[in-house]
């Protein structure tokens, strides 16, 4: 287990990791999400042993780890934009913590293979990292965070330069891979689909600090504050309701029911989805929310009525 | 940028920079400092004594042929220019680097083939030995790859629709390039034009083998003034001048470019070279093209010719007479290809070793300290190479006096060639090394180990790229090496100058094998490092 006690950490000035508390069970994988310049990377990097801190612990299975130099931690990282040494091949690449630990060649030679194997590249052990296209190197730096078996392996946007159809599927492979190995693993990312596909605990981070952590299911149903919810994409943060002051108030959009309820409303706009449809409705109040609904749509300009199911209406905290 | 954990320390950084600051200050600063005091020491009136050693003339006539060499070489530049950003052919890349041939070679080959093609002895049979026409020409020559490679590079970013677009407006072809096309390229053709100019103002070999008595720029009155007259003050007063010259120029370049940074957003080659159609572009490309390269293999070729035709059949004559003792040197002119070669080793070694060290305060070290270093680093590039070797000259008698050691030659040629040895180690140290460092760091490699594993076999191969420019540099230098060359160990420049110095034709053919074999050495060098280039991805 990981944990990570008021870390902070200033640039000069700038506070760019604010009293830090996070703590990561033994073969889970956690997500951190948050804009660019919310600390993520810092954080990641702190973990790492690559940035000093300021203030706080790092500690793994309870030993203190806060001074130990980066290649002593044995933690794994995979780099954004993966960092693949240019002089060596897929093998040396794959193979080079090994070879640091002492290895006999013999032995990285079947590590490779095994890892490669993993992750679908067995048999290209001698490429050079240039003929290698986007998807296979992200494969490769995955295989070398793997291959020395860290205990505690972190991703940094590891799939964010690839375009959206591979990353989906690396996602999974990935997903299924950490699971499998039960490895205890940190991940950064900006986008949302990737944490809440990957992770059983999601860290939202904003100016350097933990804006809310908890499972996806409950960082998504319940969203702390009203900057939470907004970083989420709710469209429906409001403080009244039909002059009523109920506020904040995050109505998740699939709570919201067509044609069926008691208060009218008029369509103002549709947005196609796929499998729903984003409706926007304006109250008599003037108020506009966004309804998913399925099925057949009242074009735009009609009038209809709408219900609310009170489940999907969560209180937020008004600080923030 | 922190570096927290995979750096190496400060400490270390500080001992690097020992060895490149005691060599620039031992054999740069020293030098142009004692010039300076030269050139104050003698007593009398600086101006009156810069009359009386002509210099007006002097100054008149290098900015007057520089300012006309480089007008020359952009009107011939140009066009081809255009060629190679505007259209698609056959063999695009193999004529880019021929024509880009003269201007790796060293200046005493260029003079040389000149001389085979229209010198006294050419097989054109029309003498242009000592006519301003022929420095002009040489200089074109020598330069014109830097108008088709600088403003070459910036025309491919100027996409064509512009051009397209101000035909549909109603401009003619010519009106559209001369409104859209020419302005963008204007920072091109500034930073190509100061370049050329640069070139040509400290030009040295060309002018004292070309224009015989004739023409002085200032860097053949330096020698002139220091090796014929031996007026120390005097050559010293030029440098003075020449420094001064060379400085204004790189001033205004650089001021241009802060002042006039030109932002295109605009640009996006999406495929702009296209095969030339219709007949009027398919000749214009040819006609182009067929010029330019015969422009530049002509000569080239002719010296190759005219060395192996001795007493009107071809032989190897002169080749064979280069190993045997000459009146003209202590030893037989064939060591000096041996001499070239070992000089040139040894300027490549020196120059990694400083130039590496140098690199390496400049990408990992932190404050405005490394930013001043790699500024100082670049001095000697803009000083010329006649007042490298009359520094030499002057000051190298103290501490000790290395006027009397061989060293002298490639220390000399290695700080010529440290510049670009830094520039061509320090991007890779800056860019990839860092991140590639800390991945290193978390596989489990210490500070000194991942240094080891990435820094050195990385770097190795920029350094090798600079080792191989500073033995090219090495082997072509003739403006410093004519004031430190001792007799007995001439280097080839040295040797075919001083051939072709001397009357008759088996002095002339000894000068045209020479420069042939010079020509061949530079060429391979110099090809063996776009080999590795392209391969390295530097």
């Amino acid at each position: 287990m990981l944990t990570v006690d008021r870390l902070t950490v200033r640039f000069g000035k700038l506070t760019a990791l604010d009293d830090v508390s996070i703590s990561l069970p033994a073969g889970s994988i956690s997500a951190v999400l948050g804009p660019s310049g919310s600390g993520k990377t810092t954080l990641l990097r702190a973990i790492a042993g690559l940035q000093p801190v300021t203030a706080g612990t790092i500690s793994w299975d309870g030993e203190d780890v806060t001074g130990v130099p980066p290649h002593l931690r044995n933690f794994g990282l995979m780099f954004q934009d993966y960092a693949l040494f240019p002089h060596r091949t897929v093998a040396g690449n794959v193979g080079f913590g090994l070879r640091m630990r002492g290895d006999d060649a013999a032995d990285i030679s079947a590590r490779v293979s095994e890892v490669l194997d993993w992750v679908g590249l067995d048999g290209f052990q001698s490429r050079g990292i240039a003929t290698l296209s986007g998807g296979e190197q992200q494969r490769v730096a995955l295989a070398r965070a793997l291959a020395p078996s860290p205990e505690f392996l972190m991703l940094d946007e590891p799939v964010g330069s690839l375009d959206r159809q591979l990353r989906t599927r690396l996602i999974d492979e990935l997903r299924s891979l950490l699971r499998e190995r039960r490895i205890t693993a940190l991940y950064v990312t900006h986008d949302q689909d990737e944490a809440l596909a990957l992770a059983d605990q999601l860290i939202v981070m904003r100016n350097g600090a933990i804006a809310q952590a908890g499972s996806p299911t409950d960082v998504w149903r319940q969203p702390r504050d009203r900057w939470v919810a907004g970083f989420l994409g709710f469209e429906n943060v409001l403080d009244e309701l039909e002059g009523v002051s109920v506020g904040p108030v995050v109505i998740h959009a699939d709570a919201i029911t067509l044609g069926n309820g008691t208060r009218p409303a008029t369509i103002v706009a549709q947005r196609f989805h796929g499998s729903t449809v984003a409706v926007t409705v304006q109250l008599e109040s003037g108020v506009a929310l966004e309804a998913h609904v399925r099925g057949a749509i009242p074009p735009v300009g009609e009038a209809t009525t709408i219900a609310i199911d009170p489940t999907g209406v969560v209180p937020l905290e008004t600080l923030g | 940028m922190d570096r927290h954990g995979t750096a190496l320390s400060a400490r270390s950084l500080s001992w690097a920079a020992v060895v490149p600051t005691v060599f620039l200050a031992w054999f740069f600063l020293y030098p142009v400092g004692r010039i300076l005091w030269i050139s104050l020491s003698g007593g009398g009136n600086p101006i009156d004594l810069l009359t009386s050693v002509g210099l007006w003339d002097v100054v008149a006539f290098t900015v007057g042929q520089a300012l006309a060499s480089t007008m020359l070489t952009l009107l011939i530049g140009l066009p081809v220019a255009g060629v190679f950003a505007r259209f698609q052919f056959r063999f695009k890349r193999t004529l880019k680097a021929l024509i880009t041939i003269p201007f790796v070679l060293p200046t005493v080959v260029v003079a040389s083939a000149f001389l085979s093609l229209v010198g006294p002895r050419g097989v054109v049979g029309v003498n242009l030995e000592g006519t301003l026409a022929l420095i002009l020409i040489a200089h074109v020559f020598y330069n014109v790859a830097v108008v088709v490679r600088v403003v070459g590079a910036l025309w491919e970013t100027v996409d064509p629709r512009m051009e397209e677009a101000a035909t549909m407006l109603g401009a003619s072809r010519f009106t559209a390039f001369r409104s859209v096309t020419l302005p963008l390229l204007r920072p091109g053709l500034l930073a190509a034009a100061s370049l050329v100019f640069l070139f040509t103002f400290t030009s040295f070999g060309v002018v004292l083998i070309l224009g015989g008595l004739a023409f002085e720029t200032l860097e053949v009155a330096i020698y002139n003034r220091a090796i014929q007259a031996f007026d120390l003050q005097g050559a010293a007063l030029l440098s003075l001048v020449q420094l001064l010259g060379v400085g204004l120029t790189l001033g205004w370049y650089a001021h241009y470019q802060r002042s006039h940074a030109v932002q295109r957003s605009l640009s996006a080659p999406v495929q702009a070279a296209k095969p030339p159609t219709g007949l009027r572009e398919q000749l214009w490309v040819r006609l182009t093209l067929g010029l330019i390269v015969a422009f530049t293999v002509t000569p080239l070729l002719m010296l190759v010719a005219r060395s192996l035709r001795a007493g009107g059949e071809y032989s190897l004559t002169f080749y064979r007479r280069l190993a045997e003792r000459d009146t003209a040197f202590a030893v037989p002119p064939a060591e000096a290809i041996g001499n070239s070669m070992r000089f040139a080793f040894a300027a490549a070694v020196i120059a990694v070793v400083v130039g590496g060290l140098a690199a390496a305060v400049v990408a990992y070290g932190r404050g405005p300290s490394s930013r001043w270093f790699d500024a100082v680093l670049m001095l000697p590039l803009g000083t010329s190479a006649v007042t490298v070797g009359f520094g030499f000259l002057v000051a190298l008698d103290r501490p000790i006096d290395l006027r009397a050691s061989i060293w002298i030659i490639p220390i000399a040629h290695a700080l010529v060639a440290v510049p670009f040895v830094v520039r061509s180690a320090v991007p890779v140290m800056m860019t990839v090394q860092h991140r590639l460092r800390e991945a290193a760091a978390m596989l489990g490699a210490s500070p000194l180990r991942a240094f080891r594993e990435i820094d050195l076999p990385l770097v190795a191969r920029a350094l090798m790229v600079g080792a191989a420019f500073a033995f090219a540099i090495s082997l072509g230098e003739f403006g410093a090496t004519a004031f430190i060359v001792r007799p007995d160990n001439p280097t080839l420049p040295i040797a075919i100058e001083r051939f072709l110095s001397r009357p008759g034709e088996v002095n002339f053919g000894q000068a045209m094998a020479m420069a042939s074999i010079l020509m061949v050495i530079t060429a391979v060098s110099i090809g063996l490092i776009d080999h590795r280039r392209g391969r390295g991805g530097f």
